[in-house]
Formats: structure tokens, C-alpha cells, sequence
């Protein structure tokens, strides 16, 4: 074989950087640079190092919300995955034919505007809207809905549900339903089956789509903010208040970057007990 | 012997009776698709059945039924003389190992081997000595706290069968169970599952497409074939013995030879052969009428090459193409004017390829049986 026959291989270590590079400048201008910004900035405002957090720190409304915020998101995902895994099981189990239809009837919504969505819960919820005209019929009055936590919670679980429903959906069409079959042959009812070996099975993914459900929501905003009262706001409503109605930028950096490191503490946690999981399995 | 083994010195309730029949067999998929068609099968108790078949050839398909795992379209299933069709899986008590295993991968073996027992809410403190002995039955007495990724195939392959036996199950399925293990290992395997028939004494269904599998291990072979039983029989009766062409293919190498029936009396066919000899061949009782086109089936190790012309029984004249020694017997390819013959020797013969000999064959050692049936697809030799 002569030097020539063998090509060169396309994707050379340099080549690569060389066609990243547009996109690791978007990441830089877009992502790296505001935020080291904004921990800089954060940090250095007011009088002394880190004036910013400690004046947040001591705000009981701060951890409201902060906490608030934090078990919103925990409902929500519980609640998608109750709702999010029979699904994904539903479509996984259904006749070949049907199951594009079903798969469809997920994704279309997930491709629908954000806004659009929450407005349609808004016609829902809103005083004289479909829930207080079904009251109507059976003699309740208005029932106040709109701008309360439920209303919170339905909005964005509609709209995280999809996030969850597809890879769950990937999962249980990678299970080896023969496990399953052996569990029954060996005299596991269709209980001890799931329970003690599909749901064991299936953890690390449901694990994993679940933790994305809840930093997603963690981070929420539109929901919030349109069905939301402000009894019912989260960290993201409050950082937005304190750009646009209070103009203190820095402590509006702190409460994101407080939101960010729950995040990133989040994620540290559900990674970790991902690998045990895994390990299990391997 | 194989209860006490098992950790139960009582014998086997005698209100479970192992033996199963399945009667009238149908299973389609869809509208059209159909799997299994009018399968009768009975396997007694303590008998080592083997469904044998090409891919395709619905034999998985019954072992399914069989387990409940899928509902048959019609017909029934019976143990001992109970109607079991419409019985769950879980409340068969048969045991069942599939060709992945299907080991519980975020279990222990010992938790794997307990599961059975844990679901028959044996209690705990008699788990531990069944799971012991159930392990020690298949020769893995120090894996008990080793996950199924930490296990050989074939170390797989025995928690599976100590799962499945664990709970001394009226009937084992086995769904080509060694078809992921390397030949070596499959062969020890082969040994082992024999005996652990033997010792156990539990019914044993076993799916393979491998003919050599099925005529080492089974007392009896049941040849599917397009969702049909093409044959039920001894690993002998099936050889030596073949209903159709299939069979006679599928089941090692068959030379077969166009002939016509010219006269049956009881158990042997007076035939024409397409180049002229006639014969008395043996054959099946109500398979052959006078005037039908049969084939003579000779496997080769029947053949014998000659360097001559001996004018007397069952001869053909040709020239060797291929010679080729596989480390028992010496394969002949031997061009002759009813297409190639294959013929075996356990000895190596003065004849070379090229050279022009005879083949030569007794008829008591000839097979007739219908022509028309289809043969099986090249096997692998």
C-alpha cells in the first residue's frame, strides 16, 4: 500500500478547533465573558468584598424565594416523572403504526412558542376563563386560579413535561424486556417486577431526565411570570425585578449567580448518585 | 437425588405433574403473519425435548407460549391433564433461561438466585442454603457477591440455570441458551446441562437451531420448519429415519437420489432409481404409494469409494473434485451424473481429486421417502 492510498484522517486536532471556533466565540462573548463579569462585579460592588451576598444572605425574602424556588422545582419533577414515565411506557408499548402519532403529540407541543403555551393556560386559569365557566355550570363561583402556585406548577409542568417524556421514552425502548420476562417466569408478579427490576433498571436514565426537568425549572421564567402572583414567584422573576425595577444590577448578580451554584450543586449530586447507580448496573 | 440437592428432601408434589402437551397450536401476529401453525407436541416428565429449527421456523415462538409469556391464537396447553393456557407466567413454576440470560444486573448472583425465592416469600434464613446449593448444583459456589458484569458467559450462563432451578420448577425452558458462548465452552456446557437434566430429573425444553446441539443432548427432537412440526423423534429415528427431505437435510449432510416407486410392501419400497437401478429400500409405513416420485436419502458415511465396478446392489460411477480431512474423517466430493455426492471415510483412500472411481452403497443402509418436500438451506458443514 503507497503513502498515497491512505488518506489523511479529516478531522485533525487543529481542524477541529479551527471549525469550533465560531461557536467558542459565541460561548465567549455570549456566556464566559458576562459571567466572569458578573461574579466579578458581584463581588466588588458596594463597600467591601462580597457587600452584595452578604446584603442578600440576609434577606429573609431572598431565601423565600430562594427556597421557594428550590421545592417548586422538586414538585414539579416528581410530578413529571409520575406523569412523564407511564407516558414514555404508553408510546414504547403501543402498536408500531401508532406510536409516531402518540411520539408526535409530545414533540409538536415541545416545538411550540414557550409564551404560547402559558397563554393558553392563562385562558384557563383567568377569572371567567375555562375553570371558573366549568365551575360555573356546576353552581361554583370564580375560582382564583390564576396568579397562585397550582397555577405555577400546572403551567410548567406542561411545558417541562416533553423534556422528560423523550429520553425516558429512549430508555425504556432500550430495555431488555427480557428481563422483565425472566422476573415473571421466576414467579416476580407484574409489581415486584417493575418495582424490583424495571424501575431499578431504568434509575440512571430516569435519574437523569429528571434532574434536567429540575435545573431547567430552577431557572424558569416566563411561567412564573405570567401565571404567577407575586406570592407565587421564583428566583428568576426576582432577579429580573431587581434589573428592571430597582436597577441594582449587582445584587441581581449575586441572586444568579446564589441560583447558578444551586444549579451546578444540584447537578454535582444527581452525578454522583447517577455513578452509583451505574455502577450497579455495570 | 436432585431435590436433595436442591436442599428439599421431600420429592416433587405429585399434584404438578411435569408432563406437557400442547394441542392444536396457532399463533398469528397481525392479520396475516402466521407463526406457528397446528403444533401437537407432548413432552413426558423428565424428558430433555429439544424444539429444533431454522431461524424463522416458530420454534422460540412455541417455547414463548409455552412459558405465557404470549397467548396462543388457538389451541391449548396442558401440564399433566390441567389446562394451563390461560395461566400467567408467574404461576407456571417453570423455569425459564433466555439466550441473553437475562440476569438481574443491579443484583448479586446471590440476590439474582434468591429472587425466585423472595417472590415465593420463602423465608430468608432458608434462602441462603437453597441459594448455596442451587449454586453449588452448577459449579459457582464463590461468586455469590459477584455482580453479572464481573461473570464469563459462561459464569453467566450458570447463575441462570441456578436462578431457573433454584425453585425446583416442573419444567425448564431453555432458549438457545449456549448460542452466545464460544464452541469449546459450548461443548462443556452441552456436558453439563445433560447432567444437570439428569440429576434434577425436571422436564427440559431446549430451543436450538443447532442439529448437532439437539442430537447430543435430547431424548427427543421436534424438527420445526415454517411454524410446523415437520418431526418428532429420537436423535436416531430422526437421522437415520427422516420424514421429508427437510429433515433429512437439516440433520447432517444427505445425499439424495431421484427415483420412482414401482411396489411398497410393509416398511420397505421396491424404487427405480433415475439411472436405472432398482432396489429395495427401507421406508416409513403409509408414506409411499406405487408410482410416486420418491428420493433414496444416503448419508455419507454409508458411501463407500471403490477403484471399480462391483455390478452388484447400489452403485455410481464419478470422479473425486475435492478432498478434504477434518481431523476424524476424510470428506470425498465425488462428481457423478446425478450431481455431487458427498461421501465419508475414516480412513484416508488411495484416491486423489481427479481420479475416476465408484461409489457404492447397500440399501439397507438407503432411506426412501416422498420427493417434493423442500430441502433445508446449505447448513454450515
Amino acid at each position: 500500500m503507497t503513502a498515497r492510498a491512505r488518506r489523511a484522517p479529516m478531522y485533525t486536532p487543529g481542524r477541529v478547533f479551527v471549525m469550533l471556533l465560531p461557536f467558542l466565540a459565541v460561548l465567549a462573548i455570549g456566556f464566559a465573558l458576562p459571567l466572569v463579569k458578573a461574579v466579578g462585579d458581584s463581588l466588588s460592588a458596594g463597600d467591601g468584598f462580597a457587600a452584595s451576598y452578604s446584603a442578600l444572605l440576609d434577606d429573609p425574602v431572598f431565601w423565600d424565594i430562594l427556597l421557594r424556588t428550590i421545592r417548586t422545582a422538586a414538585l414539579i419533577s416528581v410530578i413529571c416523572v409520575v406523569i412523564g414515565y407511564p407516558t414514555a411506557e404508553l408510546i414504547a408499548g403501543a402498536p408500531a403504526r401508532v406510536r409516531p402519532v402518540l411520539l408526535a403529540l409530545v414533540i409538536v407541543p415541545f416545538w411550540s412558542s414557550v409564551v404560547a403555551r402559558t397563554y393558553g393556560w392563562f385562558g384557563v386559569f383567568v377569572k371567567d376563563g375555562v375553570i371558573d365557566s366549568v365551575a360555573g355550570l356546576f353552581g361554583g363561583g370564580p375560582q382564583r386560579m390564576l396568579y397562585s402556585e397550582l397555577a405555577v406548577v400546572v403551567g410548567m409542568v406542561h411545558v417541562l413535561l416533553p423534556i422528560l417524556v423523550l429520553p425516558l421514552y429512549a430508555a425504556v425502548r432500550n430495555y431488555d424486556e427480557r428481563l422483565s420476562l425472566a422476573s415473571l417466569s421466576l414467579g416476580g408478579g407484574r409489581m415486584r417486577t417493575l418495582f424490583l427490576v424495571k424501575l431499578p433498571v431504568l434509575a440512571p436514565s430516569i435519574l437523569a431526565a429528571t434532574t434536567g426537568i429540575f435545573v431547567i425549572a430552577l431557572g424558569f421564567f416566563v411561567t412564573p411570570a405570567l401565571l404567577g402572583g407575586p406570592d407565587s414567584q421564583l428566583m428568576s422573576n426576582l432577579v429580573s425585578q431587581q434589573v428592571l425595577q430597582r436597577y441594582d444590577l449587582p445584587r441581581a448578580q449575586a441572586m444568579s449567580i446564589v441560583l447558578l451554584l444551586a444549579a451546578l450543586a444540584a447537578l454535582a449530586l444527581s452525578a454522583g448518585a447517577y455513578n452509583l447507580l451505574k455502577r450497579r448496573l455495570a | 437425588m436432585g431435590s436433595h440437592i436442591l436442599g428439599l428432601q421431600e420429592s416433587r408434589a405429585p399434584s404438578a405433574p411435569s408432563g406437557l402437551t400442547v394441542r392444536g397450536l396457532h399463533k398469528t401476529y397481525g392479520q396475516d403473519v402466521q407463526a406457528l401453525h397446528d403444533v401437537d407436541l407432548h413432552a413426558g416428565e423428565g424428558e430433555f425435548v429439544t424444539l429444533l429449527g431454522p431461524s424463522g421456523s416458530g420454534k422460540t415462538t412455541l417455547l414463548m407460549l409455552i412459558g405465557g409469556f404470549d397467548t396462543p391464537t388457538r389451541g391449548t396447553i396442558f401440564q399433566g391433564s390441567a389446562d394451563i393456557t390461560a395461566v400467567p407466567p408467574e404461576r407456571r413454576n417453570f423455569g425459564v433461561v433466555f439466550q441473553n440470560y437475562a440476569l438481574f444486573p443491579h443484583m448479586t448472583v446471590r440476590r439474582n438466585v434468591a429472587y425466585p425465592l423472595a417472590a415465593r416469600r420463602v423465608a430468608r434464613a432458608k434462602r441462603e442454603g437453597r441459594v448455596k446449593d442451587a449454586l453449588s448444583l452448577v459449579g459457582l459456589e464463590d461468586m455469590e457477591d459477584r455482580r453479572p458484569a464481573e461473570l464469563s458467559g459462561g459464569q453467566q450462563q450458570r447463575v441462570a440455570l441456578a436462578r431457573a432451578l433454584v425453585y425446583q420448577p416442573s419444567v425448564l425452558l431453555l432458549d438457545e441458551p449456549l448460542g452466545a458462548l464460544d464452541r469449546s465452552l459450548r461443548e462443556r456446557m452441552q456436558t453439563e446441562l445433560q447432567r444437570l437434566h439428569k440429576q434434577t430429573g425436571v422436564t427440559f425444553l431446549y430451543v436450538t437451531h443447532d442439529q448437532e446441539e439437539a442430537l447430543t443432548m435430547s431424548d427427543r427432537i421436534a424438527v420445526l420448519r415454517l411454524g410446523q412440526i415437520e418431526q418428532v423423534g429420537t436423535p436416531q429415528d430422526l437421522y437415520e429415519r427422516p420424514a421429508t427431505e427437510f429433515v433429512a437435510t437439516f440433520l447432517g449432510l444427505a445425499n439424495r437420489f431421484h427415483c420412482r416407486v414401482l411396489q411398497v410392501r410393509r416398511g420397505v419400497a421396491e424404487i427405480q432409481l433415475s439411472f436405472g437401478a432398482r432396489a429395495a429400500i427401507p421406508c416409513a409405513d403409509n408414506t409411499l404409494r406405487p408410482g410416486m416420485a420418491a428420493l433414496v436419502v444416503v448419508r455419507p458415511e454409508e458411501l463407500v469409494i471403490a477403484d471399480s465396478e462391483a455390478q452388484d446392489g447400489l452403485e455410481l460411477q464419478g470422479s473425486i473434485e475435492e478432498v478434504a480431512f477434518t481431523g476424524t474423517i476424510w470428506r470425498y466430493r465425488v462428481r457423478t451424473r446425478e450431481g455431487v455426492v458427498q461421501a465419508h471415510s475414516i480412513c484416508r483412500l488411495e484416491a486423489a481429486a481427479g481420479d475416476a472411481i465408484w461409489i457404492r452403497w447397500s440399501a439397507r443402509d438407503s432411506w426412501a421417502i416422498p420427493a417434493g418436500s423442500a430441502p433445508a438451506e446449505p447448513a454450515s458443514p
